[in-house]
């Protein structure tokens, strides 16, 4: 027969790890205690919508003790039971349905327990507004016991809920009125329910005040320590969210991860921009203020589902309409700051055709032709060649200019994606991957090449065992007498070589079938028919010195193109220039 | 300029092909300097870019030599970041080396033996070496992948094992293979909630849940992880194979959207030299091309300048069907079974 049991929980063991593991910081304790105030105001006014005066109130004993009050709904005995000494069961789901109001902050139920972590008991004064004939002491334990007392006698209470805690040794530093006071700006900057705190100095309120001049600029100073270029309002239309963008003095990496405030109904959630930001705005800085996104469960992130993809497009479009705004209200402005972040610029441009039309004549890019402007490059009416290989760009930026192409380098974080943008905004523009190119087309055929034609047969002879072919043509610059050109496939083939060469035989096989595959790609050795040493390379009757001459030229460019030598080529260049001292001196 | 400022530079880059590039440069550099250490730095650097950035042939041609120079040198060996290094570079090798059928059975098993040694050597758990094994096996020997993976459950972790995220992330996709839905769910559920992420997570759950739902014709709920992932999988070559899930199912629910994830990852998809990759971005191609066909769709495809794509709706159908066979027949043969083929035939295609 089937025995069914039940789990033992060592309940003080449970809170112990609720209490010290779950957390990051003792100091969340203030940001449970606020969200704890703010769910049981709202609470009150959803039964009491005339509620005037509602704040929250902490009185601070200095190093000893501080009492946390709010005016809100309070609690019976028996919600006492129910949702202060049930860990997991929050006061603020309905417990028919378990359905969590949405205009409550905490989920959880176990928020309070964080007050373990500065206190050694946590006591609890209440009247509920449901039942204020009654007050409520509940004193509970860290080993999980806890006791209730109707309080009697003298003055009631106010309707609401006072949180008293004793400085546990070691956490004394948090009763401390200055400390609280950062503490509370730090995880509930955006509340404008009045707090209040009162010390040995008197009571004052200390939410910030966002509507007075200038205040949004001193905001993002006092947040972030930084002076910052300039901010960006951030408000959506679908009300998920409210808040300022900040747009930092100094360029950042592009992948850099920047430290934000976002807040989730008024209370902190997370530093971290990742769930939430578009991925390029590592040049901002932002305070958020959300409503309806959902934490996850360590209240450290945002639950990934399609609200969150809503905020983060509305996000992305609140900055780059800014932007794009600016360009018309204040382009000194706007000019500095694509001076200082063109990447992130950039960024948003390849993911934004709105903001790439309206910024890309600003945008720098690298060219053969020096740099030119998105704006440049609209109006050139020749073809666009660019390259995404940083080599095949400084390897062959020269031989095209000298035929007066023009080369982009696009091997900069987004150049790619821009440049393909520009051929759809303007069909106009013609664009040509570097790889598509046929230098036969741009190398010209020479004539009365009669006299060449010993030289080419030794050349061929002598490349083939290189996997090369050789053409004679002529090209600018006339000083350069040769030029070593190759396809991607026939580049890999020559890695696959260089690999087979420094590696041992575990992987040989997967290599060798690797270059079967890519067997016939050659590269190719264009002789240039303009320069003088080849014109007197075939004029030399003796091929032989013809041939060493080609070996080192052939080497040359390789080293000039920066490939990486194989087959003891090296050796070859080395053993031929000594031939040609010795020819030289003998 | 130092090697350290080299390395920095490489951020200025795009990810994929201008990276790799400037690596190959700084390879040469510090072989021609002889710089023992930094040799080995920019080969890791360059395997990890083709691994994460790129279609991974690159790090396969590179490894090679990492391990020939990290044999060779005790110095190398002796250098605990080097030692650590080369064992993460080896498992993702032994990864990618499904993803190419030029690389026979046996051979795939010769490097998950050596892989297995060294980590046995250097005194690790077997955990990553089972997850690999298993994952590899699923389309070569399915008694084999699922013994693989309750050793793998067993295995502790450990440094070269794959982090927690992803640990959960294998669980996810051994459930839906096996059509285990519940307990996939329960795996996944720290990725999908947000408590755990990392570089590759959600996206690679998302992925996984998606190919499940296609697989069961559930349309509705393949959605939901398409919108999720779509915004990852988009213009990575890491990704292309997403995108070839993304189509089958756009072939069936949105073939116009399907047809512009098409246009833009075509040039993506020639310039790719990872088989697996191409299959799978080819069997979404087929199946939404030849949706396109029957349908008359309104959906225009972009085809790249110069390359031999048909551009007209039923050549469209053939050529992804004829390329697409021609690859998952290069698998199956070299698995032994009939997966990819299978693959494309989920949905309607064109045949020949």
């Amino acid at each position: 027969m089937e025995e069914q049991f039940v789990f033992k929980v060592n309940l003080g063991g449970m809170i112990d790890i609720l209490a010290n593991h779950l957390y990051s910081t003792p100091e969340v304790f203030i940001r449970e205690l606020l969200q704890n105030g703010i769910d049981a105001i709202s609470a009150r006014k959803k039964q009491q919508s005339d509620l005037r005066d509602a704040h929250l109130r902490i009185k601070v004993d200095p190093g000893r003790q501080l009492v946390f009050t709010d005016s809100g709904a309070g609690l019976t005995r028996d919600e006492i039971h129910q949702f202060l000494a049930v860990i997991g069961q929050s006061s603020k789901r309905d417990l028919e349905t378990g359905r969590v109001y949405e205009d409550y902050i905490g989920r959880f139920g176990i928020g309070l327990l964080s007050c373990f972590m500065v206190s050694d008991e946590i006591l609890v004064h209440t009247r509920s507004v449901r039942d204020p004939e009654h007050a409520w002491k509940f004193r509970g334990m860290p080993d999980g016991t806890y006791t209730i007392t109707e309080l009697t006698g003298g003055k009631k209470p106010e309707i609401g809920t006072d949180i008293i805690l004793n400085a546990k040794p070691g956490a004394e530093t948090y009763y401390d009125a200055e400390r609280l006071t950062e503490l509370i700006h730090y995880y509930g900057l955006p509340i404008t329910i009045p707090i209040l705190i009162a010390d040995a100095e008197g009571e004052r309120q200390i939410n910030v005040d966002f509507g007075s001049a200038g205040s949004v600029e001193q905001l993002g100073k006092r947040i972030f320590d930084t002076d910052f270029l300039g901010y960006i309002p951030l408000e959506s239309a679908k009300g998920l969210f409210s808040g300022v963008a900040y747009i930092l003095p100094h360029a950042v990496s592009v992948h850099a991860k920047g430290s934000h405030r976002i807040y989730l109904k008024n209370l902190l959630l997370t530093e971290d921009g990742e769930a939430l930001l578009p991925k390029w705005t590592g040049f901002l800085r932002c305070f958020i203020n959300t409503t309806q996104l959902r934490p996850t469960a360590s209240r450290e992130s945002f639950y990934e589902d399609d609200l969150l993809l809503e905020a983060r497009e509305e996000l992305s479009k609140c900055i780059s309409a800014y932007l794009m705004e600016l360009s018309h209200r204040n382009p000194a402005l706007l000019e500095r700051i694509i001076q200082v972040h063109f990447m992130a610029i950039k960024s948003m441009a390849a993911e934004d055709e709105d903001f790439f039309r309206t910024f890309i004549p600003f945008l720098h890019f690298e060219t053969n032709m020096g740099e030119l402007t998105g704006r440049d490059l609209l109006k050139r009416r020749d073809i666009i060649h660019f390259s995404t290989d940083i080599n095949q760009f400084h390897r062959t930026a020269a031989l095209m200019l000298a035929q007066g192409q023009l080369l982009v380098n696009a091997c900069y974080v987004y150049d790619a994606s821009l440049l393909r943008m520009m051929q759809e905004y303007d069909s106009s523009v013609e664009l040509c991957p570097l790889a598509m190119v046929s230098f036969d087309e741009f190398l010209t055929e020479p004539e009365d090449t009669g006299s060449a034609s010993d030289l080419m047969r030794i050349a061929r002879m002598m490349l083939d065992e290189y996997d090369c072919d050789a053409q004679l043509k002529n090209f600018s610059p006339s000083t350069l007498p040769v030029f070593y050109m190759l396809d991607e496939d026939a580049e890999t083939l020559r890695e696959i070589r260089h690999s087979q060469e420094h590696s041992g035989e575990m992987f040989a096989s997967m290599l060798s079938s690797f270059a079967e595959e890519l067997k016939g790609h050659r590269a190719t050795l264009y002789l240039n028919w303009s320069n003088p040493l080849i014109r007197r390379l075939a004029s030399l009757e003796d091929m032989e010195k013809a041939r060493v001459a080609l070996q080192i030229l052939y080497v040359q460019s390789l080293l000039t193109g920066r490939f990486p030598l194989q087959g003891g080529e090296m050796t070859v260049f080395n053993d031929n220039l000594i031939r040609l001292l010795e020819w030289g001196v003998s | 300029m130092s090697f350290q400022d080299t390395e920095a530079g490489f951020e200025a880059l795009d990810r994929g092909t201008p990276r790799l590039s400037a690596m190959r440069d700084a390879i040469r550099e510090a072989d021609r300097q002889q710089d023992l250490k930094w040799q080995f730095m920019f080969r890791y650097d360059y395997i990890e870019e083709s691994i994460f950035c790129g279609d991974r042939y690159y790090a396969l041609i590179m490894f090679p030599e990492l391990l020939e120079l990290f044999d060779s040198h005790e110095a190398l060996q002796e250098d605990g970041q080097c030692s650590h290094l080369m064992l993460i570079t080896f498992r993702w090798i032994v990864e990618a080396v499904e993803e190419f059928p030029q690389i026979t059975k046996e051979e795939i098993d010769r490097y998950f033996r050596l892989f297995k040694r060294r980590l046995q050597d250097g005194g690790h758990s077997l955990n990553i070496y089972y997850m690999k094994r298993g994952f590899v096996y699923w389309h070569i020997d399915r008694a084999q992948a699922a013994a693989d993976f309750y050793r793998f459950l067993e295995a502790p972790l450990d440094e070269i094992s794959d982090g927690r995220p992803l640990y959960y992330n294998h669980q996810v996709e051994y459930y839906l293979l096996t059509d285990q839905e519940e307990k996939a769910f329960r795996a996944a559920e720290p990725i999908l909630s947000g408590k755990m992420r990392s570089s590759a997570l959600p996206q690679s759950t998302y992925h996984k849940f998606l190919t499940y739902y296609i697989r069961k014709g559930d349309y509705d709920k393949a959605a939901h992880y398409a919108k999720l992932l779509e915004p990852y999988a988009k213009d990575n070559p890491y990704y292309l194979h997403n995108i070839g899930t993304l189509m089958s199912l756009y072939s069936q629910t949105d073939p116009a959207h399907g047809a512009q994830l098409l246009s833009n990852h075509l040039a993506m998809y020639l310039e790719s030299k990872n088989p697996w990759m191409k299959v799978h971005f080819l069997v979404g191609a087929a199946h939404l091309a030849e949706q396109i066909r029957q349908t008359n769709a309104a959906c225009i495809v972009r085809v790249p300048d110069g390359s031999e794509i048909p551009s007209d709706p039923d050549g469209m159908a053939r050529y992804f069907y004829r390329e697409a066979a021609k690859i998952a027949k290069r698998f199956d043969e070299r698995n032994g079974t009939d997966d990819f083929m299978q693959k494309l035939l989920l949905l309607p295609v064109a045949s020949e």
